[in-house]
């Protein structure tokens, strides 16, 4: 199994050109955010902020949405990993099968490979964006926030492979999962919520983007990232809490508002779900 | 026996790719699986080594059911397959070592594994780069290596030398029948070089799902081709014979010793049992 997940390791480090355009799509989306999204989503909140100075609601924004950016990282991150089992399948699977290694742990190499790798790449997105923050004047983060940043990082890498695992049991072809996985790549931006803020959407895909897991990863990375500058502004409580369910810090679900313990079981419940609907259709597959 | 095969049939659907077939595998042997494109082999080769569930029949590796006691079986085989299927970005020695851990070795003996495979099959000098900068023939030995890791009593080879230069071909051919003589290792092979198939002790023909023959390969030429007889008189007539027996010539020489100006027996081949059994191919026959 340590050698099985080693090789899945290699496999996708010595890629050097892989490694280096997952990593550069990761930091374009937080370029492109800081360089022209940035102010046109402040000036939509300068408004109701009376008495706040542009660099603090630039602030608050800045962890607002690049926390969504760090949660599609860890989907597209996710992504390049998950592919593996795919392009073994049609290449060197047979070569794994012929031999007495089960095939749940053969998965299970996968998918803690796969895991590793989400972890380490979109980890970087989520330094790159705290180090962002703190120099543009964000406050520096306590050892509690640290620990529930990276029980988020966790728990998004989880959800997010849980989600492709299930996606490499269906799809089988290499062609079929790049494509989807493009697909994939546009979407999850606007499913999480994080392109266009959740309260600007019809209330149909805001529903939704409300039961989308990699939304709630979203959202408990903004509590943290976001939340302590939004209160220290002074607004009022009926603006702030407009605030969190316009941006998607929280989500409301009739009389219900979502917060971090809800999201990580959320994630958690979601993943175990996936996982085990996956594990089902593959034990369905040719090779035995 | 060391494999067994009794009415083995696989279908995919309504087509049936083996159709009922029975055949034994000696402990020791070099085993010989002969057929066209499309015949059924590959079906019959990936039933026997657990990568696909036969439709009805039985089939037993060493002695285990290979539908109910796959893992042991799997334990027992070692498989060269028709492509390459090593990770390209990974060296030799690391593809080796991962296949190795998939058998249960760990630590000290999982290098051991590797160094043995290695010297076996003469891949030092490139055990270290990666599988996909290796010629074909190296790759070849790098394939045959990893088939060997966990020390399997059979050693299963689809068509090994397809695609190599001569060369490397004999080369390649060397290290088989060496492990086969030395190490008193099975060998199932699959091959579309008939020189090779020659020196089994046992072939099996297969043609579109069914067993056409089976025994060594002086049986098989014996039973399924014959020779020719080619006279060339005196005056330049050619005259072709077909000979039941070979020993049938020294009649018909006799008979035109007179006439003869040159004399030519061509024993039947492989190949023409081949084609024979395959195709219905009738030999350019005369008289």
């Amino acid at each position: 199994m340590k050698q099985f997940i080693k090789r899945n390791l290699l496999l996708f480090f010595r890629d050097k050109a892989n490694v280096f355009f997952s990593m550069l799509a990761v930091i374009i989306t937080i370029l492109l955010y800081i360089i022209f999204l940035a102010d046109l989503m402040a000036g939509a909140i300068e408004g109701e902020m009376t008495g706040v100075s542009a660099q603090d609601i630039r602030l608050v924004i800045s962890g607002l949405i690049l926390s969504g950016t760090v949660a599609v990282a860890t989907v597209s991150s996710s992504l390049n990993a998950a592919a593996r089992i795919v392009i073994d399948r049609e290449d060197v699977a047979k070569d794994f099968f012929v031999s007495p290694l089960s095939r749940g742990k053969l998965m299970f190499g996968y998918v803690i490979s796969a895991i590793i790798i989400g972890l380490v790449m979109s980890g970087t997105a989520l330094v790159t964006t705290v180090i962002y923050l703190s120099l543009s004047g964000g406050a520096l983060l306590a050892i509690k926030e640290i620990a529930l940043l990276l029980l988020t990082l966790f728990l998004g890498v989880l959800s997010a492979n849980s989600m492709l695992f299930l996606l490499t049991c269906v799809v089988k072809s290499r062609n079929a999962f790049s494509s989807l996985g493009s697909l994939i790549g546009t979407l999850i931006g606007f499913l999480a919520g994080v392109y266009i803020p959740i309260g600007q959407l019809p209330s149909g895909i805001a529903w939704v983007i409300r039961l989308f897991p990699t939304s709630h990863t979203a959202s408990m990375f903004r509590q943290v990232l976001a939340s302590p500058t939004l209160y220290q502004l002074g607004a009022p409580d009926t603006v702030v809490t407009e605030i969190n369910h316009f941006f998607g810090v929280t989500f409301r679900f009739g009389a219900f508002t979502t917060n971090f313990a809800f999201s990580a079981v959320l994630l958690i419940g979601t993943s175990i779900l996936f996982y085990t609907v996956g594990l089902f259709l593959m034990k369905k597959q040719v090779y035995r | 026996m060391l494999i067994e095969v009794k009415n083995l049939v696989k279908s995919y659907g309504s087509v049936q790719a083996v159709k009922g077939i029975n055949f034994t595998v000696e402990a020791g042997s070099l085993f010989s699986f002969l057929g066209t494109n499309g015949a059924g082999k590959s079906t019959t080769i990936n039933v026997l080594t657990t990568l696909l569930q036969q439709t009805s029949g039985t089939a037993t590796v060493g002695g285990y059911n290979v539908s109910t006691n796959p893992d042991e079986v799997r334990n027992l085989i070692g498989i060269v397959f028709q492509d390459s299927i090593m990770d390209k970005m990974l060296t030799v020695e690391e593809n080796l070592q991962v296949r190795g851990s998939f058998y249960g070795l760990t630590g000290t003996k999982l290098k051991q594994a590797v160094a043995h495979v290695i010297e076996a099959t003469k891949s030092g000098d490139f055990a270290k780069r990666r599988y996909g900068t290796l010629s074909g023939g190296q790759r070849r030995r790098a394939d045959i290596a990893r088939a060997l890791i966990h020390t399997p009593k059979i050693l299963f080879l689809d068509e090994p030398t397809t695609g190599l230069d001569p060369k490397t071909r004999q080369d390649v051919w060397e290290l088989i029948r060496n492990l086969q003589k030395e190490k008193g290792m099975t060998v199932f092979l699959t091959t579309h070089y008939m020189e090779e198939a020659a020196e089994s002790d046992t072939i099996v023909i297969i043609h579109k799902g069914e067993i056409r023959a089976c025994g060594t390969p002086e049986q098989l030429k014996e039973r399924h081709c014959t020779d020719l007889l080619k006279i060339t008189t005196a005056n330049g007539e050619r005259r072709v014979y077909n000979l039941a027996k070979t020993t049938d010539a020294f009649a018909i020489i006799d008979q035109q010793q007179e006439e003869i100006a040159h004399v030519e027996i061509i024993s039947g081949t492989l190949d023409d049992v081949f084609l024979n059994l395959t195709e219905g191919f009738e030999n350019e026959t005369v008289h």
